[in-house]
């Protein structure tokens, strides 16, 4: 097993420390800070995705992982200022206004950044208003909706209309997801596009970025 | 046969003139009784009048004692949030280290002034006013969900890795708090207990045989010990739990809407066991017409015919659902 191999195995372990340890060994000994996020941690995301979305990990195993993942990363995103390296675009992902569910939108928080992407994750409860403000500031290619409540979903529409008020709205992508949504309920309201779940959701994101 | 005879009627394979009709109803039978959510979930009196009114005008065969799943962690000491239309909810973990699970002490489930006493009030209040046609049934939530929900989600799914053993004393301590919640509201008169276990669907099998399913079979032992009978209500897709969820020792299985039907029936009714459900609650009742709905209901039954099955959505039914949707959904039982 090559090292790079070896940091993907320990990343779908779930071993933080030694990802790190690896990842640090592989930096001494030259391997450059892009192969070892693509072919080491990236790679290993990877796999958990597609286990995660056939159902051979489940929610536990994809947390342990994405904090492995992390514990790389602290290792090389120095490394990776002022590399060729880029993100393959950037989201801003949050809980609508008035739901406090987290997890759905942490695990697509783990499998947008296992593919590359950018993540800024306004958290839970989060107004129209803010989503706005925040795509003004950081302009991301996606705008990621999460609601877990029938009662709470609405408010996905109301981003929606509050973005194409601010004149942004054809800047984004809008992607929505949730116990509770569909995808006839995400074209009800103008939305882009509708994930059953977190893989998926980085799938469709990856694809709208490079087409 | 009156709705409790209907429904026990099930729970022990016999006989019935028609299919029990069981929703979960919270937050839509407080919209009906005029009540905000903060008051059906803080003040167990509204909770029963919610429950019996929706009770008088659909006419379902079971009402629960259900608003949230934060009684035992505010009873802990939690500071709970009560939102005006929406759940209530813990502000902030009460176990986020050993030092804080050290300083948890085993609340009184009779001090008056407990959201655990409340509950028990609202499930007498409901005997007393229809337990004799009714199917009335109190609340808990399993040993798994309660550590969930004073850990946080996120950090007692990665405890189950980091540190096992804590877990294991976290859920052995919640256990005992939620046997005396449940005895409390079948010695109020409940001859049921619902008893949720969300966050389980989150997990493997493997894992849901460590960390939830021992507790769940203590919890229906001394529930079954007291003379009642346990509904387990585990949302999300749980097929790949199901045949574990049989060995709890429950005697009704709610099965939420990604959960194939007839896997759902294959499995229940080879152990003959009562199951409901699984009616998706947001597109084949939110988002139907009433013909819609009803078309839906009825294929459930067809699929469950011959089964102990009771009609249900997979899910709470959202408070959004027209009336006549609802209605639609009710009366499906007597198309067939």
């Amino acid at each position: 097993m090559t090292e790079l191999e070896q940091i993907s195995e320990f990343l779908q372990q779930g071993r933080a420390k030694n990802v790190q340890e690896l990842v640090s060994k592989a930096l001494e000994e030259g391997i450059s800070p892009s192969n070892i996020l693509s072919e080491g941690l990236m790679a290993g995301m990877a796999i958990i995705g597609a286990k995660f979305k056939a159902n051979e990990v489940y929610v536990p195993e994809v947390l342990i992982a994405a904090r492995a993942m992390n514990a790389g990363m602290d290792i090389l995103k120095p490394r990776l200022i002022g590399s060729d390296v880029k993100p393959l675009g950037k989201a801003v992902l949050g809980t609508v206004e008035g739901d406090l569910h987290d997890i759905g939108k942490n695990l697509v928080k783990i499998m947008f950044q296992g593919a590359g992407l950018e993540v800024i994750d306004m958290g839970v409860n989060v107004s129209a208003e803010k989503f706005v403000e925040k795509v003004k500031e950081e302009k991301p290619q996606i705008v990621a909706l999460s609601a877990l409540l029938t009662t709470t979903m609405v408010n996905m529409e109301k981003v929606i209309k509050a973005l194409e008020r601010e004149g942004v709205r054809n800047q984004v992508i809008i992607m929505v997801g949730g116990a509770p949504v569909s995808e006839r309920f995400a074209l009800s309201i103008g939305a882009d596009c509708y994930s059953p779940d977190a893989a998926s959701a980085a799938e469709v994101a990856r694809q709208r970025l490079v087409s | 046969m009156n709705s409790k005879e209907r429904f026990l009627a099930v729970i022990n394979g016999a006989a019935v003139d028609k299919t029990p009709v069981f929703p979960l109803l919270m937050g839509f039978s407080a919209q009906r009784l005029g009540a905000s959510y903060r008051q059906f979930a803080s003040n167990g009196h509204v909770l029963a009048e919610a429950q019996l009114k929706t009770r008088e005008v659909f006419k379902v065969d079971a009402i629960t004692a259900c608003s949230d799943a934060f009684r035992i962690s505010a009873d802990l000491g939690g500071e709970i949030v009560f939102p005006e239309d929406k759940p209530p909810f813990l502000a902030n973990p009460l176990v986020e280290s050993e030092a804080d699970f050290k300083n948890l002490r085993k609340p009184d489930v009779t001090n008056s002034k407990g959201r655990m006493a409340d509950r028990v009030a609202a499930t007498r209040e409901m005997v007393q006013a229809a337990g004799n046609e009714c199917m009335v049934l109190g609340w808990v939530d399993m040993p798994f969900a309660e550590a969930c929900s004073i850990c946080g989600v996120t950090q007692f799914l990665m405890l189950l890795y980091d540190d096992p053993e804590f877990a294991h004393k976290i859920l052995l301590f919640l256990t005992e708090i939620v046997i005396e919640f449940a005895i409390a509201q079948i010695t109020a008169g409940a001859p049921m207990v619902g008893a949720g276990d969300a966050a389980a669907s989150l997990i493997s099998p493997q894992l849901f045989r460590e960390f939830a399913l021992p507790y769940e079979q203590k919890v229906c032992e001394e529930v079954h010990k007291a003379g009642g009978l346990v509904k387990l209500h585990i949302c999300g897709n749980t097929t790949h739990l199901i045949k574990d969820m049989i060995l709890s020792g429950a005697d009704l299985f709610n099965i939420d809407h990604l959960v194939d039907l007839s896997f759902a029936i294959e499995n229940y009714s080879q152990v003959k066991k009562a199951y409901k459900g699984n009616l998706n609650p947001v597109a084949d009742l939110l988002q139907s017409t009433p013909e819609e709905s009803l078309e839906k209901a009825l294929k459930c039954l067809d699929m469950a015919k011959g089964t102990n099955y009771m009609l249900s959505p997979g899910c709470e039914v959202p408070a959004e659902v027209s009336d006549d949707v609802f209605l639609a959904f009710c009366k499906s039982v007597d198309h067939v």
